[in-house]
């Protein structure tokens, strides 16, 4: 085909469109919803009994507040890097990173702090926190995944890797608030690795999402 | 189409907004070496202040569903998107492939743009993205394909005059064709005879991908049915 023909053709079919919100609103309005459905995963699970406790303990606010920022920033990255060039400058991936890195290290730090290792096989229950995690996580995933759809990703494994990250830390924040036990093993292998799990699975698929989303 | 002329006549300008450094090729290129492009350099190059007003306004009017300002938008950029990629690539026989991704990208993706924002990084995101793919395209194509200058010789069948059983001849290929459903056989026409792409196909019928892509499926799979398992 000509690209004559292609122009012609293609200004032949143009209809009018609304363009896209600004990505920072679009985030904002997943991170309502991500919220309210972290909430329901809460009211599901059940809150710990101690929770007005753990909230005044630093420790277990700064595990909260590293899950927010890293879903906070990591649904803006993925919805900026869903509209061509809106990434100005990669500052808010790398912050995004950097966050998860220092997620990464508090939660290191804590199990050699321990000084009992990884309970893989001696504790039952951190499989069961970490299926909540990513049970949590897929409803955002899902709506996160349409959002992006309705945009132009033209970096699709930061995309999806980013996603992928917004929607497991809101599942990661409501395993925190409804589980009971503060073993740091626990919380590495239950609540922190299938966040990472989420990103790196996000990164796997991106031929498929790419075939998906026909860019 | 007069104010088209009119239009482009005004903007041609616009098709030269990159003035991009020339990268690598170190020494002329040898007379035997094969068409490989130079390494590509991805530094977005602005457009002037003018440019990127005009290219702006056009967009906005093309979000509107203004087809003449996406006409003359659409023309300007596929000539920026030829002179961008030569400028990195060399001259390669592919440039036009570059400009139409590109096109059919802007196309799909003409609702993410936002007219706060420069229309120069938009444009460039995607027409760098487009050269990337085309680039991988064309590499792994040239890396298994057989140029025709060493094509092989057909071999002769058995005995003179016998005909191929395998070979379908157009008649029967076009009465095959006739009895698909509509759909079908325009997908199967645009890809197997009018020689378009998977991408061109979705952008013109309206249809992801994947869906021309089982379509497309279903229509060889009867027509393989058809001409009795020798349309392979």
């Amino acid at each position: 085909m000509r690209t004559e023909d292609l122009i012609a053709d293609l200004a032949g079919r143009v209809t009018p469109v609304r363009p896209l919100l600004p990505p920072a609103v679009r985030a904002l309005a997943w991170f309502a919803l991500a919220a309210a459905w972290g909430g329901v995963g809460v009211a599901a699970f059940g809150a710990r009994s101690d929770l007005t406790v753990r909230l005044l303990q630093p420790d277990y606010l700064w595990i909260a507040a590293l899950a927010v920022l890293t879903s906070m920033f990591a649904v803006v990255v993925s919805l900026i890097l869903s509209i061509p060039g809106a990434e100005r400058t990669p500052v808010l991936r790398v912050s995004t990173v950097g966050i998860l890195g220092l997620w990464t290290a508090t939660m290191v730090r804590a199990v050699v702090a321990a000084g009992r290792g990884l309970p893989v096989s001696t504790d039952p229950h951190w499989p069961v926190c970490a299926m909540r995690v990513l049970v949590v996580g897929v409803l955002p995933a899902l709506v996160l995944w349409v959002m992006i759809r309705r945009g132009t990703a033209l970096r699709l494994g930061w995309t999806a890797a980013m996603a992928a990250l917004a929607a497991a830390s809101v599942g990661a924040l409501a395993v925190h608030v409804a589980c009971p036990l503060d073993d740091p093993g626990h919380g590495f292998l239950g609540h922190f690795v299938p966040v990472v799990l989420a990103a790196a699975m996000g990164i796997a698929a991106r031929r498929r999402l790419a075939r998906s989303l026909a860019v | 189409m007069v104010a088209l002329v009119g239009h482009a006549g005004d903007l041609t300008h616009l098709g030269n907004a990159t003035r991009p450094e020339r990268t690598v090729a170190a020494g002329p290129p040898r007379e035997d070496a094969p068409a490989r492009p130079n390494r590509v350099r991805w530094a977005p190059v602005p457009m002037t202040a003018r440019q990127e007003q005009e290219a702006t306004a056009l967009m906005i009017r093309a979000q509107q569903g203004d087809a003449a300002a996406y006409a003359t938008l659409l023309t300007v950029l596929a000539s920026t998107a030829r002179h961008y990629a030569r400028n990195r690539v060399g001259d390669v026989a592919w440039l036009d492939d570059v400009a139409q991704e590109t096109l059919l990208t802007i196309h799909s993706a003409r609702h993410t743009y936002d007219a706060r924002r420069p229309f120069a990084p938009w444009f460039y995101a995607i027409l760098s993205s487009r050269l990337i793919d085309v680039l991988r395209k064309e590499r792994r194509v040239s890396a298994r394909e057989v140029g025709t200058d060493v094509m092989p010789e057909p071999v002769p069948l058995a005995t003179p005059g016998q005909r191929d059983p395998a070979v379908v001849d157009s008649a029967q290929l076009k009465s095959a064709l006739d009895t698909l459903p509509d759909r079908q056989r325009e997908i199967v026409s645009a890809l197997k005879l009018h020689d378009q792409s998977v991408r061109e196909v979705s952008a013109r019928l309206g249809m992801s991908e994947s869906a021309v892509k089982v379509t497309a499926h279903r229509g060889y799979k009867a027509l393989r049915r058809l001409l009795g398992g020798k349309a392979s």
